[in-house]
Order: C-alpha cells, then structure tokens, then sequence
C-alpha cells in the first residue's frame, strides 16, 4: 500500500512537473504570469482526470467485451470535448495511415527479400 | 368417576369453589410450579371437584392475571371442562402460555366428556397421564386451596372488571361468577360445556365483559348455544357497521320518479303554458317554498303529487321563477331533479314540469340543500328569467339542467346552499350542463339548460341574470367543489373570465348580483366572488355561458367528470349555440359556453391562475365556439387554447376521448401545449418506457390526448398521473385517436391544422409533474415560473441521455439499446460503482414490477404459490 501511494506521488509529482512546463510555455506565450497554485490545481485536475479516463476506458472495452483498450474507445471518451474530439480523430486517421504504410513497407520488404533470396538461391544454384 | 362429580358440571363445581373458598392473594406460582403441584396430586381424590376446579379456576385466573388475560381464564375454563383437555394439548405450551385454544380445547374435552366434565374427579383421573404433559393437568389438579382461594379473589373481580369491558362477539371472558350464573341456568351440562365453551372461547380476554354478559344471558336464552357467537353480538357489530342512510335519498328516488312521470306526461304540452302559468303564479309558488330545505322538498313533493300537468307544471315554472328570486333551494333542486330527470329522460320540453317535479321531488337533501341556498340568496332573477316563452325552453332545459346541477348540487349541496341562485334556471341549466358533463347525462338537457339560460336572460336580463348567474355560478361552484375545489375556483375564474367577455348583454349586472350571492355564500366564495365580479359585468347570457362554462371546467376538472364531460361540453356548445342563436346574446352565448367549457378545463388545470382562468375564458369560449358549433362567435380571446389543453390534460384519461373531441375543438393552440405536456408525459417515463413511445407519438397528435394529459397530470399527483398517463396512452391508441379526430367535426381538425405543428419536446414532461418532483427536492419554495428553465434543461439532458446511449451501442458494434448500455451510462454517471451493483439501486428505487422485471427472479412470472404453513 504505501508503495502504491509512493507510486502515486512520484506520479503526481511528474504531472506536476509537466503541468508546470506547459504553463510556463503558454505564459511566456500570452506573456501572463501563472500562479503556482494555478499550476498545482491544473495538475491536481489532470491526474483525476487521468483516473476517470482510465476506469472509463476499461469500461468501453468491456462494453465493446474486449480486453484490450483502442482507439475507438479513446474516442468514446473524448466524444463530448468537441476539439479534443476531432483532434484525436485527426491523429487516429494519421496513426492509421502510418500503420498502413507500414504494412506496405513491411510486404514490399518481405516481397523484395523474398526476390531477393530467390535471386540468391538462383544464383547459388547457378553458383 | 365421580358419581357426584360426574353429574356437576364444571360450572357447578366452580361454584362451588368460588363459594366455599375463601378469598385469597393470588398466587404467584408458576405455571410450572403448579403443574408440578398439580401433577403431584394427579387424583382429586383428596381434593372435591369442586375444589379442584376451584384450584384450576384460581390458577387460571392467576395465570391470566400474571400472564396475561387470555391465558387465565381460559384455565380455570380447561381446568372446569378438563377432564381431558391436556391429552391432545401440547399441554406444557398451554400451560405457559394459556392459549385460547389449550382452554378450548379443554372445554371441548370436557364435552365429549359430558357427564365428566367439570367435575375434576374424572377429568383429574383422566387427566393424569395427561397431566404431566399438558397444563390440563395442572389445571384439573392444581388447585390447592391456595390456588383456590386465589381464584376467588380474582375470579370476582374480573368478572366485575370483564363487564365493564365490552368487547366485540364472541369473546367471553371467563368469569366464575357469570359462569355460575350461567351454570344455574343451564340445566343441562351439555350447554355448559356449549357456554364452557363459548366461555373458553371468550375467556381468551378478561376484558369481554360483554361477553360474560353474553354469556349470562345467553345462558337464559341459549342454553342451547352453539360454539357461534351470541346475536346479539352480531348486531351489535353490526350496528356500528350500519350506515344510517339518510332517507332523503329515498325520497328523492320516489319523488324523482314522481316528477319524471310527471314530466314525461306533461311533457310537450307544458312548455308555453306551463311557463306562463309560472310567471304568474311566480311569487306564490316561490313564496311557498321559502321554507328551509326539507320544508322546500316537501313542498315540492306535495305540489307535485298535487298537482296535475298543469299546476305542476306551474309549480315548476314558479319554482324556477322563483328561483332565482326566493328560493335558491327549489333551483338547485330543480338542478338536481332535472339532473335526475335528465337522466332519466332526455330532455323534455316538460322541462318546466320536470322541474317542478324535481324540485317537488325531495330528491335528496342535497337537492334541498342547494335549494335552500338558493332560497336564501335571491330568488327574483330566477323568476324573471322565467317570464320569456324561451322560459318553457329553459325551463326544460333548466330542469335538465337543475336536475343535472342538483344531482351536482347534491354533491356539492353546501355550497349550493350558500350559492344564491339568483339565476336559478342559468344555474340550472349550467349546472345541468355541467352535471350532464359531469355525469355524461343527456346532452339534451344541457341544451334545455342552456336555452333556459339564454331564455333567462332574454327576459330578465339584470335581475334574473344575476340571479341566474349567481345560481349557476353557484351551482357551478358548487359542482367545482364538490369535486375539486381548485377547479371551483378555476371555474369561478372562468366563470367571471367569461363573463367579463362575454359581458354582451346585461351581464354586468347580473353577474354583480351572483357574485354578491355568491360571495356570501359559498365555501366557494372565492370561486363565487370572481364569478361574481365577472358575472356582474357580463351579461345574463355571458353567464349562463359562463356558468356553463364553469360548469364545463368544473366538470372538466372533475376527472371523473371530464370523461362525460367532454361528450356533454360538446354537445354542450352545441346546444348553447343553438341557444345563442335563438337568444338575443346568442353570440356572447356561443362565446360563453364555449369559453366556459374550455376555461371549466382550465380552471381545473390552472388552479393558480385565475387570469389565465379569466383568458382561458374567453379563449375558451372561442374555444368553444370553434368546436362543433361552429355557428358560434368566436368570442374568446386567443388565449384560450392554450389554458385549455392545461385542463385538458389534466384529465387525460378519463376524457379521452371525450376530451380529445371537446379538447380539439378547443385548442388548437392548445394543442401544442398538449402535446408537450403529453410529450414530456411519455419522455418522462423512463427509459423503461421506450415502448411507449411510439404510443405517444400517436397521442401527439391529438390535441386532445396532450390535454387530458396535461390536466390530469396536473390534477393528479405526479405519480398517479405517470400511471395514468401511461395507462391511458397504452390504451389510447391510434384508433381511440382516430375516433377522436373523427368524431371531432371539421371545425375541430381545421383548429387543429393551424396549431398542428407538433413540436416534439414542447414539453419534455408535464409541468405539474416536473413542479412536483422538483419542489420535492428543493429545499425551498420553488417559483412556478422556473418550468420554462427545467424543461429546456430536461430536454437536453434527455437529448444527451439518448446520444450516449446511442453511442455505447455502436461502440458495442450494436444497433440496438441495450441494458448494458444503461449500466455503462450509469456508471459514467456515478451511480453506480464497484461497490453498488444495479441490483441493488433496482431493488432501492424501483417499483416491485419493475424490478421483477429487471431482476430474474425463480418466481418472476410464474406463479408460485406457498405452501401453507401451519
């Protein structure tokens, strides 16, 4: 248990620290200043947040009775934020075209070393 | 066995125990103690029999007294008639507790018995082998002088405390003395042992004194009593139960008879010259009827037997002449004869004598109470109105609708009473007509009425009309509280809505006047005030209108009423623009009744708003006039409809049809509001309910069916309506729509095209039902005005609902809404987690059917019948 909660403060302590970089990012850009205990609350939010998305997720993949949590239950979530919305299914559709184009990669290379060997065999037999 | 003994019955032994022992503490043995007492000294022989039953008898009472009261009696009883009571006992159970059935059974023990009986020899002897088990024993032997003596003391006593405790049949408790009483009494033993038993039976509480007192008389008369209870008993058990029925009721049912015969004779030929006879003889057949209520029945009834066709007839007129002017009575009981009557027959031209003979018919006292109201408060409009030749009309249908409002009266009688009936015949035909809505009596009758109205009107405009409307606003009133009060008000609102637009003719004065009568009287004085401010203004016609109207709403918000009253409102309007036409105000006329049954539904369902109430009049009356009459003007104001479909839902159900008829004749407007509110009925059911949707969808479109939904929910409590709704809609189907809209006339549809649009989720759920549940869970008073904000919020929130369901179904690669879609959706929303399954928040929150229905259970839909437990 209490390496649980030490687990979970390391991991708060992380987000914090991402939470904090960001704001520092987005305050130099709107050149504002952010309290810390903005960034300690934006942190604090995230990572319950995180929580609830998790136990959503396996909920969606258990509805859907898979074991495995994709794409599609990530968007389900997300469903309700309209621009975080079509911002994953910008990035799902990226991730699936990569992921065809890796595929193709992977038969042409499995095609070409497959000539390959022919040709390597052929050559050893003419060899 | 005891020669002696054998032949003593146990009374005599008891007796003979009380006698001769001398009074002693009670003893405080157990029971235990005393069985083992008892059990030592198995054999009474030492012991006389009488002793030994003393000694039971003491125990007994000991017992009962430390015990419990049943408990003693019954063993000095068992030990009386033991002679083998513990054999089949589970004795030592008896002996603790001292059951009924130890002693009885004892006592039957001691029958068989007979000759054994009492005495405690042979029941001793037999006792024996029983007594180790069985408190009998004790019983029979334990008796010591102790005991006795204890038995004495108490046994005394307690019959003087069992007297004084009456109690209900055949309890008896077990007295010694009033046993001995009955002994001596008993010649035979048998009967002892019927009274033993009895007694046993009895003895179960102390407290019966009656029943020892039962017992000693039925020892003299029913020495051959049976285990049943005494007669005398039962009357008196009875007796309570007896409903001291009035005889009014009888009466009026034979005067009823009388003047509908009467009428039905004289029927066509009465009208003119009935009705000019009345005028005449307005003021001295009125003036005889200034008597209280039962004296006015009686008057009535007597000028009815009396009299022939004619002076019946003339009575009749009188009374309706008088009416307004004397005798508010004689117009509600002419309301209620002609209620009666109408009812009976359909409307007669021998209205007037119907009504004569209904308000001879001492109908009910309720008919008099109206009439003695009536009496009261102004009789002169009444007469006046009576003048015109319409006068026959209305005096018909005055009688109709007297009798219709006295039946209403009856119900409301008090408030009749105190409603003047200045227009007796307005009120009359008003109420009639609202009663005839009400009670789904001849249509005919109302237009009697309202041509009475308007014939009213027509002649005494002011005086009359005031009266009339008085009366009918009275009697409308009145009808309105009789059944819900709210919808008196609302129906006075309407009433007086009315009457301001309508204030065609003369109306203000009149209605001034009924609304002064009407002040007075009434609980309904709110409801009359208005009306009577409204009537003022408006004309005598307004008011027949109006009153009718009221009627109408009160008879709309009836729920009972509106199922008929929809069909009557709707002929209703025919007839009053018949009526109309003929009047002079028949336009204010059509207006009004059309209004007023349109603003009567609203006035049930918007109690709060009495201006609304007073817009839903006129609209109502325009309502009313675009309904089958089309003939009618169109008075209202386009307010109406709306306020309409508000009464209308209220009664969804029972009007249905009805309503639907009367309600798209009046709201074309109110359609939308309809279906809302009959949208947001079936939204609001639950998902649960899916299927009922569609039904919904096919009550949208009926105006009607959003109505009556609307006003019933509204009138109803949030959950009855929900049920109601939702019974009336899975009943209401397509073809109870399809009826509707076909008994509906043109008119109707065409009011209908216009507003048809129907805008789904208008109203998610019904307002009152949304008003209910939300005020439930606020804390604080919760403004009527925040509907608008809720339902906007109602409709997203079930929008959204039924997107994320959608879309757990596709996630799931389904098309279909599942259970499981719920579940999800439930725990996204947090009520459920890990640790609350659903089952469990079915099992919190849910109604048993529903839950069965969710939760498998062996015995969900099948029948399983327990086994019987002994």
């Amino acid at each position: 248990m209490d390496e649980d909660a030490a687990q979970k403060q390391r991991l708060k302590a992380a987000v914090h620290y991402t939470v904090g970089r960001l704001c520092q990012d987005i305050s130099a850009d709107c050149e504002k200043q952010i309290t810390k205990q903005t960034i300690a609350a934006i942190a604090e939010t995230a990572f319950r947040q995180c929580d609830i998305f998790a136990k959503d997720l396996e909920a969606f993949a258990r509805h859907a009775k898979r074991h495995t949590v994709t794409v599609d239950d990530v968007k389900l979530t997300a469903r309700r934020t309209t621009a975080l919305y079509n911002y994953i299914q910008q990035k799902s559709e990226e991730l699936a075209l990569n992921n065809q184009e890796l595929k193709e990669k992977r038969k042409k290379n499995a095609a070409k070393r497959k000539s390959k060997d022919m040709e390597v065999e052929e050559n050893e037999l003419e060899d | 066995m005891d020669s002696t003994e054998d032949d003593i019955s146990a009374r005599v032994l008891l007796r003979r125990v009380l006698h001769t022992e001398l009074p002693k503490s009670p003893v405080t043995r157990s029971a235990t103690n005393v069985r083992r007492s008892m059990r030592l000294k198995n054999t009474p022989g030492p012991e006389s029999p009488g002793s030994a039953l003393r000694h039971r008898l003491k125990k007994k009472l000991h017992e009962s007294a430390s015990l419990s009261p049943l408990p003693s009696p019954k063993r000095p009883r068992s030990a009386l008639a033991n002679t083998n009571p513990p054999v089949t006992a589970p004795s030592p159970v008896y002996d603790e507790d001292m059951t009924t059935r130890g002693l009885l059974r004892g006592i039957i023990q001691m029958e068989t018995e007979a000759s054994l009986l009492m005495s405690g020899q042979p029941a001793l002897q037999e006792s024996e082998p029983n007594q180790a088990e069985s408190s009998a024993g004790e019983r029979t032997e334990g008796l010591s002088g102790v005991e006795l003596s204890d038995l004495t003391l108490n046994t005394e006593p307690l019959t003087q405390v069992v007297r004084g405790l009456s109690r209900k049949k055949p309890q008896r408790v077990f007295s010694v003395s009033a046993f001995e009483e009955q002994f001596d009494q008993l010649p035979d033993n048998t009967e002892d042992i019927s009274r033993v038993f009895h007694k046993g039976d009895v003895s179960q509480e102390k407290g019966d004194a009656s029943q020892v007192l039962d017992l000693s008389s039925d020892s003299k008369s029913g020495l051959n009593l049976t285990l049943k209870t005494p007669f005398v008993e039962k009357r008196i058990e009875r007796a309570g139960l007896q409903r001291k029925v009035s005889n009014r009721r009888l009466q009026s049912v034979d005067a009823f008879d009388e003047a509908v015969q009467r009428c039905l004779e004289q029927g066509p030929n009465q009208d003119h010259s009935v009705f000019q006879d009345g005028k005449t003889l307005e003021d001295s057949s009125w003036q005889k009827f200034t008597l209280g209520l039962s004296d006015v029945t009686e008057l009535y009834v007597q000028p009815k037997k009396d009299d022939t066709m004619g002076p019946s007839a003339e009575n009749e007129r009188e009374h309706e002449l008088e009416r307004p002017s004397e005798i508010p009575d004689s117009e509600p009981l002419i309301q209620e004869e002609k209620d009666h009557e109408l009812e009976s027959q359909d409307e007669e031209e021998v209205v007037h004598s119907s009504q004569d003979d209904v308000y001879l018919t001492p109908e009910d006292d309720i008919v008099l109470a109206p009439t003695q109201a009536m009496t009261e408060s102004l009789p002169e409009s009444h007469d006046m109105e009576l003048q015109d030749g319409e006068f026959v009309e209305e005096v018909e249908i005055g009688n109709v609708v007297e009798i219709e409002y006295e039946n209403v009266v009856e119900t409301e009688d008090q408030e009749v009473v105190e409603i003047e009936h200045d227009s007796v015949e307005e009120v009359e035909d008003e109420n009639v007509e609202d009663e005839n809505v009400e009670e789904a009596e001849d249509e005919n009758v109302e237009e009697a009425e309202d041509e009475n109205v308007e014939e009213v009107e027509d002649e005494n405009v002011e005086v009359e009309n005031e009266n009339v409307e008085v009366e009918n606003e009275n009697v409308e009133d009145e009808n309105v509280e009789v059944e819900n009060e709210n919808v008196e008000v609302e129906n006075e609102n309407v009433e007086e809505v009315e009457d301001e637009n309508v204030e065609d003719e003369n109306v203000e004065e009149v209605d001034d006047e009924n609304v002064e009568d009407e002040k007075v009287e009434d609980e309904n004085v709110e409801v009359e005030n208005e009306n009577v401010e409204d009537e003022k203004v408006e004309d005598e016609n307004a008011e027949e209108v109006d009153d009718e109207k009221v009627e109408d709403e009160n008879v709309e918000d009836e729920e009972v009423v509106e199922a008929e009253h929809n069909i009557d409102t709707s002929q209703y309007l025919v007839q009053i623009t018949r009526r109309a036409h003929r009047s002079e105000g028949g336009g204010a006329v059509l207006g009004i009744p059309g209004t007023a049954r349109v603003t009567k539904s609203f006035g049930a369902g918007l109690n709060p708003r009495e201006k609304d109430l007073l817009d839903f009049v006129d609209e109502g009356r325009e309502s009313l006039q675009d309904i089958p009459d089309e003939e009618r003007e169109p008075l209202g104001s386009p307010e109406f409809p709306p306020p309409h479909p508000a009464a209308e839902l209220s009664t969804p159900e029972q009007r249905s049809q009805q309503h639907e008829a009367s309600v798209a004749e009046d709201d074309d407007a109110q359609e939308e509001l309809n279906q809302s509110e009959e949208e947001e009925l079936m939204d609001s059911e639950p998902p649960n309910h899916s299927p009922q949707f569609p039904q919904e969808e096919e009550e949208e479109e009926d105006d009607d069916d959003d109505a009556l939904s609307a006003e019933l929910s509204m009138k109803t409590p949030a959950f009855v309506r929900q049920k109601r709704v939702f019974t009336s809609r899975t009943t209401q189907s397509t073809p109870t729509v399809l009826k509707e809209v076909n008994t509906g006339p043109a008119p109707q549809v065409a009011k209908r095209g216009p507003r048809q649009k129907r805008q789904t989720g208008v109203n998610v759920l019904p307002k009152s039902y949304v008003m209910s549940v939300f005020k439930h869970f606020a804390k604080t008073k919760v403004a009527s005005d925040v509907y608008p904000a809720i339902n906007e919020i109602l409709k997203k929130y079930f929008e959204r609902l039924a997107d994320d369901l959608e879309a757990y179904a596709t996630h799931a690669k389904r098309k279909t809404i599942e259970v499981e879609d719920f579940e999800l959706l439930m725990r996204r929303q947090g009520f459920l987690t890990d640790t609350t399954p659903v089952n469990i928040l079915i099992e919190k929150y849910l109604p048993m059917e529903y839950r069965k229905l969710l939760i498998p259970v062996a015995t969900s839909g099948n029948k399983v019948i327990p086994k019987q437990r002994r």
